[in-house]
């Protein structure tokens, strides 16, 4: 029977054992799964801040504590955990087992007597002891400095990615990012920042509030900077530096700080603590106030006649622009009177009748009465506009002024043609350079009203200038010899002739000229009476050896004044005077042409190629001067160098000739630095390349009067400058953007005295001796 | 068939042991089946037949069996620019060698399983079984890959070798391309080429638009081009540095099809030394000297002021050099020049010792360029000077006489006024023309120098307008063909159809006297490093170096005749430099694939193929394993059941 319930006991007893081994591996492979986590957490947190994540290693560290447990399960160790060793470890715990629990899983066969007596005995103790439950006086596995470690890992990770995300998130504060090579205030973080521009109070610009500090302003804004910072410091301390201005800060509260300042000149800043920058360089780009701009609707003529029996009344309607306004519009008139010596002036101001808003521009009306003003055929009246914006400075109206063109207004005494009629008026000289370049500003201001202006108007507008260019051509044609016929003047298009008889040349026309011509048939004779009665006597042309056929280019193109032309067109490389007169007209014609057919804007390039021929042929000689033919014998060298050199003091000169533009030199230094500038490497500029860094900020600022928007470029090369290397941080685009501005200031190329290069040397000997037999080959060759 | 030892041929005696091992291992194992299996002879026959079908087997895995086949075995080389066609056009059983970096493309692709990635193609020649037959597929071999393959590979090898070339199909890009990789400030980039029809998508009627953009982007030039014209683009170089052009194709639709780099070095050259001497002041020598002084050229201007006398002005040199200029017009002080220019006068009024002086420096390269007038053309031809026969000298008979002169890339539209005359050359070099077809500079050879005859005296208008540009042009343009050569230590100009790429080693000389250079570095911003320069046997004077670069960009070579590196670094130090360009494997890809075509195809149109009557395979050995494997398995099978 003992045997049976020892049988039976045996069998709880041996499930009651492997449990408890069961329990007491848990505990190890815990333990073990513990401090695996934490190799498993360090190396992701050390992944994850650094280089980055995948997926694959996600799977890697999600199979590192399986491998470290399953490790462990193959240890001696954790083999060593079985029946004897909780049977063992019972004996210890629990004196009532006498040191002798392990007789149980023992087999009877291998124990002797006592041992059975022994097993017997505490069978039941040992049973009763594993009925309850000893889970508490197991072996523990602790693992707590693991935990730590794992939760202390996690926590950091989840600090230092919080922290991150927060000074990223928090707006309108952001870092601002210091230019490299700037030694940072460690401690010292714009949090957040506002700027408000306060335009003048003239313009009526409303006040802007911004956080980006690169600012685009009116000229004469009052700025303020708002910034919250990081950490309390003196308000002393904290200074903001514009060009060589220093502008100190006042606190508001802890870390809020303010400063202020009137900004007329483009420029940059930065923000400094203790004279040391804590933030970027940024641009101030300020946008002068311009003064007024003038434009003439009526009348468009420069020189107004008005016909002795025709009303004296004429209209005045000006379109006046400020980008701010006006302050006063008036007209300064001056009215002469008499003629000879006996002229008067008398000058007076004079106001507009009304102002009108006409499709968002100011115009101003004015009718004039020539006859309430005190005139009399003959008169004359000059006027011109003034304007004056509504600018201020320094607390002071400061206005500036634009004054119009002049305007000529002649009341004429007797009857004659008005210019813009098809006639000429013989004693009549306009002036010919300012005419035509009336011509041009007025087929400007045509194309500019073309929107405005209705299709009719333009179309005739554009026909009297068209009809002005004529009569001017005309004129210039007449100057030039030409008889007033439109035959010749069309010749010079149409080709060479070899006669002046008409009938010839009407042949040689085009046929749509060929109407013209014949409708100015009539005109043909009365002009050529009035030829006749010029000063200039038209002699019969010499006839001419001529070889070449260049006398019948003259015939066509040009007119003896009884003398030998000897038809130099170019001379000492300059072309003749007639010659820049005859391209002048044939400009005209086309300019003609299109103002006719209402295309002023095609016109406008012939109109301003005449223009500068007539320029250069007024710099030339003078058309009209007889000129000499007579040209003196060669010296010859028996009578050349006979003059007295006794005031020759030296007869050797020595110098150096060395151009330096040192901004030049400075561009295309920079420029080429930039050009070698990769992002894989960096490159530390030497002192000579600062030098040149400088020497281009100098340029730059210089064009800042005239392009501020070039401000840009100082900031970036200011970056430079303090970071002395290249690339430089915070320049996405800058570098190129800079690298194409100089590129585009540097002039157009002059070549530059070069040789070219052989594939040998002249002093080879080889080279040589097979020269030698060349030339010794020619000379045997030579009879 | 036939057998090699196959591993075992680099130690013939490892084998010989082996095989003895294994016989005897045989041997044993048959005496002791024999004693185990007295009884049973059926299984004993069967022990042994294993026995021997297992060692047989082992010794034919272990050596190389060639059957011989009708079919010539052929191995495939993949170069750049295979096609997916191509590839699967492969079979299973060919050897499949794969070039680099052909394989960063087909990194997907299947082949690369199946082929072995070879850095060169010498090592197609390094496996066991001797090539037989090639079939190159792809672009093919570069002509450097082809003489480093005739230079490793001993042509009796080459020769046995059936090689076929199966090119891809070739895209639209520029080839051909040719420009001057040097150039000085002013002087024209022309840049010709031909783009390349693709034979897919050929569309003869489509017009391209070929666009050469300066460094920022800026459009210079364009021309429109159909597939397969030739093109020619030029733009004057704007100041000096390196600098990176861009030829930019767009198609109708204005996208963008190819965007290639033009590297470009714009440099100074040596300064010249321009002897004047002249008759007269006039305004064309003082322009002259006013635009060449401002580059540092050294002028001498011998005006002369009385019957006897000349004042002398000279610009640019030193005290040293002026006393030995004292007396310019003789043949030691005349070798300092480069080029002399005269007015018609001053030639007539040469002296005999100075007519020899002259006529014995042109002979040395001496430059000359007289400027014709009146006088001259009236005593032409000169009885007293006849090396100047071969040019001619004509006046005519004219009031006036204008032209508009044209010379290479000119821009000159207006006419200036010309001597009276006409001028010719034997040699017909003519150098300037009028508008008529006239020649109005004309130039020729005389021994190492050159002549030239100029009816243009008025150039100095151009500079008086504002034309500064084409003036200086002209003068440079002239200064170029008749100057004498530069004689210092210079750089070879690079080969204007050569195109450096990364991973392509290239050749670059110097020119110079033995002792003027004795050392070359490579300058890139870290470290610089000395190259070892060598000499031509022919040509002393030429010192070459070779350039290994394995990365693209800007590269700056430095020659001086200093010993060492911190020498050269340091800013007094004299040196000759030069830069130069590594294109990207990315860069002109048509280009590549266009010349190693050509390359490909001279080589196999001149390659000498002896055909073999026997063609060899290798044994499938699949069998042999199955053998082996059953025959070990029925001894284990005996062993275990009985």
């Amino acid at each position: 029977m003992a045997s049976l319930s020892s049988n039976y006991d045996l069998s709880l007893i041996q499930s009651q054992l492997k449990a408890l081994v069961t329990i007491i591996r848990r505990r190890a492979l815990l333990q073990r799964l513990a401090y695996s986590l934490v190799c498993v957490v360090v190396v992701w947190a050390g992944f994850y801040l650094t280089l980055g994540l995948n997926i694959w290693l996600y799977v890697i560290l999600a199979c590192m504590p399986l491998g470290f447990c399953w490790q462990l399960t193959r240890t001696s160790k954790y083999q060593r955990i079985s029946d004897k060793a909780v049977l063992q470890h019972i004996n210890r715990k629990f004196p009532e087992c006498e040191e002798s629990a392990h007789l149980i899983v023992v087999p009877d066969e291998s124990l002797n007597l006592l041992q059975r007596l022994q097993k017997a005995r505490i069978t039941s103790k040992v049973a009763a002891l594993l009925a309850k439950d000893l889970s508490t006086e197991l072996p523990h596995y602790p693992a707590p400095i693991a935990i730590a470690i794992t939760v202390f890992v996690l926590l950091a990770v989840i600090a230092i990615k919080f922290v991150g995300t927060q000074s990223s998130l928090s707006a309108p504060s952001k870092v601002i990012a210091l230019p490299q090579g700037v030694e940072s205030t460690a401690s010292i973080k714009i949090e957040s920042s506002v700027i408000s521009i306060q335009p003048p109070t003239y313009t009526g610009l409303p006040k802007v509030e911004t956080t980006d500090f690169n600012l685009q302003l009116v000229t004469g804004s009052n700025v303020t900077w708002q910034l919250t910072l990081s950490s309390d410091i003196q308000a002393s301390e904290l200074g903001l530096k514009i060009g060589q201005e220093q502008i100190e800060f006042t606190r508001n509260s802890d870390t809020s700080y303010t400063a202020s300042s009137e900004i007329s000149t483009t420029g940059i800043y930065f923000i400094t603590h203790r004279q040391n920058a804590i933030s970027d360089i940024f641009t101030l780009e300020v946008t002068a106030d311009t003064p007024p701009n003038i434009r003439f609707i009526e009348p468009t003529q420069t020189i107004i006649e008005i016909p002795k029996n025709a009303e004296p009344h004429f209209v005045t309607r000006v379109q006046i622009q400020d980008d701010f306004g006006l302050s006063k519009v008036e007209i300064l008139g001056s009215i002469a009177s008499g003629s000879g010596e006996s002229v008067k002036f008398r000058d007076q101001a004079f106001v507009f009748d009304s102002q009108q808003l006409v499709n968002d521009q100011n115009e101003f009306f004015k009718e004039w009465d020539l006859s309430a003003l005190g005139m009399q055929p003959g008169d004359e009246l000059y006027f011109s506009v003034r304007a004056y914006d509504n600018a201020w400075k320094n607390n002071q109206p400061a206005p500036q002024l634009t004054r119009s063109a002049n305007k000529i207004v002649r009341w004429l005494e007797e009857d004659q043609e008005g210019i813009q009629s098809e006639g000429i008026l013989l004693d009549f000289v306009p002036e010919y350079f300012k005419s035509q370049r009336q011509i041009i500003i007025e087929t400007q201001e045509l194309i500019a009203n073309q929107v405005s202006i209705s299709n009719k108007s333009f179309v005739d507008t554009s026909r009297a200038l068209g009809s002005a260019q004529s009569d001017l051509k005309q004129k210039y044609g007449q100057f030039l010899g030409d008889e007033f016929e439109a035959t010749t003047l069309h010749a010079m298009e149409a080709g060479p002739s070899h006669h002046h008889d008409e009938h010839e040349k009407s042949k040689a026309l085009p046929h749509p000229l060929l109407e013209a011509h014949e409708q100015q048939d009539e005109q043909e004779e009365a002009l050529r009476e009035e030829a006749e009665s010029r000063k200039h006597q038209h002699s019969e042309h010499e006839s001419s050896n001529d070889k070449s056929g260049f006398s019948q280019a003259i015939e066509q193109f040009g007119h003896a004044h009884g003398a030998t032309d000897d038809g130099n067109f170019v001379k000492r490389g300059v072309p003749s005077p007639i010659t820049l007169m005859k391209r002048s007209i044939a400009n005209m014609w086309q300019a003609e042409l299109h103002l006719q057919l209402a295309e002023p804007a095609k016109a406008l390039p012939f109109e301003n190629q005449a223009l500068e021929y007539l320029n250069r042929a007024k710099r030339a000689e003078r058309i009209y001067v007889k000129r000499l033919g007579f040209e003196p014998p060669p010296v010859s060298d028996k009578r050349r160098y006979e003059g007295d050199l006794s005031e020759i003091l030296s007869y050797e000169r020595n110098e150096q000739i060395k151009l330096s533009k040192p901004n030049l030199e400075a561009i295309k230094g920079l420029l080429n630095l930039l050009s070698h500038t990769t992002t894989k490497q960096t490159t530390q500029l030497t002192q000579q390349q600062l030098n040149n860094l400088n020497l281009v900020k100098n340029y730059f600022t210089e064009q800042l009067a005239n392009s501020p928007e070039d401000i840009v470029f100082i900031a970036t090369l200011e970056k430079i400058s303090l970071a002395a290397q290249l690339p430089i941080k915070n320049c996405n685009q800058c570098l190129a953007n800079l690298r194409a501005k100089l590129w585009q200031a540097i002039p157009a190329p002059i070549a530059e005295p070069v040789s070219h290069s052989k594939t040998y040397l002249l002093n080879n000997s080889t080279v040589q001796y097979f020269n030698e037999f060349i030339q010794q080959s020619k000379q045997e060759k030579l009879p | 068939m036939t057998f090699s030892l196959g591993t075992f041929a680099a130690n013939p005696l490892m084998a010989v042991v082996l095989l003895a091992l294994l016989l005897c291992t045989l041997g044993a194992s048959a005496y002791l089946a024999l004693l185990r299996l007295k009884k049973h002879p059926i299984r004993l026959l069967l022990v042994w037949l294993s026995s021997t079908v297992a060692s047989l087997c082992i010794i034919a895995l272990a050596i190389d069996i060639q059957v011989s086949t009708n079919d010539q075995p052929t191995s495939v080389l993949i170069t750049e620019g295979v096609s997916l066609e191509q590839l699967n056009t492969l079979k299973d059983e060919q050897n499949i060698f794969i070039l680099k970096p052909v394989d960063e493309s087909l990194s997907s692709h299947k082949i690369m399983q199946e082929g072995v990635v070879i850095q060169d193609p010498v090592q197609i020649f390094n496996q066991a079984t001797p090539l037989q037959a090639l079939h190159i597929l792809g672009s093919g071999l570069s002509e450097q890959q082809w003489q480093h393959l005739n230079t490793l590979v001993p042509p009796e090898i080459l020769e046995a070798i059936n090689i076929n070339f199966s090119p891809e199909q070739i895209t639209l890009g520029l080839v051909d391309i040719s420009f001057q990789k040097t150039l000085a400030v002013g002087e024209f980039l022309e840049v010709t080429g031909r783009l390349q029809r693709d034979t897919v998508n050929s569309n003869e009627a489509t017009i391209f638009e070929l666009a050469l953009l300066n460094p920022i982007g800026e459009v210079l030039t364009t021309q429109r081009i159909r597939a397969g014209e030739s093109f020619n683009l030029s733009s004057p170089m704007k100041t000096q540095g390196q600098w990176l052009y861009r030829l930019q194709l767009t198609n109708p639709d204005s996208r963008l099809l190819l965007d290639e780099p033009i590297a470009i070095s714009v440099g100074t050259s040596t300064p010249l030394q321009i002897f004047i001497k002249q008759s007269a002041p006039s305004f064309e020598t003082r322009q002259f000297s006013n635009w060449a002084s401002q580059y540092g050229t050294k002028l001498l201007i011998a005006t002369q002021i009385s019957k006897h006398k000349d004042i002398q002005q000279a610009i640019n040199f030193n005290d040293d050099e002026i006393a030995k200029l004292s007396e310019p017009f003789n043949l030691k002080a005349l070798q300092s020049f480069d080029l002399i220019i005269l007015d018609g006068r001053a030639v007539l009024a040469l002296s005999t010792e100075q007519i020899q002086a002259l006529s014995r420096s042109v002979q040395q390269g001496l430059g000359v360029l007289i400027l014709v007038d009146s006088e001259l053309a009236a005593s032409w031809p000169l009885e007293h000077i006849e090396w100047l026969d071969e040019l001619s000298i004509t006046p005519l008979d004219i009031a006036s006489y204008s032209s508009i002169p044209s010379w290479p890339d000119s821009s000159i539209e207006e006419a200036i006024d010309i001597n009276k005359a006409d001028v010719s050359s034997s040699s017909q070099q003519i150098l300037v023309t009028g508008n008529k077809g006239q020649s109005l500079v004309v130039k020729q050879n005389m021994g190492l120098g050159s002549i030239g005859l100029s009816l243009i005296n008025t150039s100095y208008s151009w500079q008086t307008s504002g034309k500064t540009s084409e003036y200086s042009h002209y003068w440079q343009s002239l200064l170029k063909q008749l100057a004498r050569p530069n004689q210092s230590l210079q750089w070879q100009s690079e080969d204007t159809e050569r195109i450096n790429f990364e991973d392509a080693s290239f050749v670059q000389c110097l020119y110079g006297d033995a002792n003027s250079v004795t050392f070359v570095i490579l300058v890139n911003p870290q470290k610089p490093q000395e190259i070892p320069l060598t000499n031509r046997l022919l040509q002393p004077q030429k010192h070459c170096l070779t350039l290994w670069p394995n990365q693209s960009g800007w590269y700056r070579l430095q020659a001086s005749a200093e010993p060492n590196v911190k020498r050269i670094s340091s800013s007094t130090a004299k040196t000759v430099d030069t830069y130069g360009y590594v294109y990207s494997k990315e860069n002109w890809q048509a280009l590549r694939q266009s010349q190693a075509i050509a390359a490909t195809e001279y080589v196999l149109k001149n390659h000498q193929y002896i055909a073999s009557s026997n063609y060899y395979k290798n044994l499938n050995k699949f069998w042999v394993w199955v053998a082996l494997v059953l025959a070990l398995s029925i001894l284990w099978v005996e062993r275990k059941l009985f």
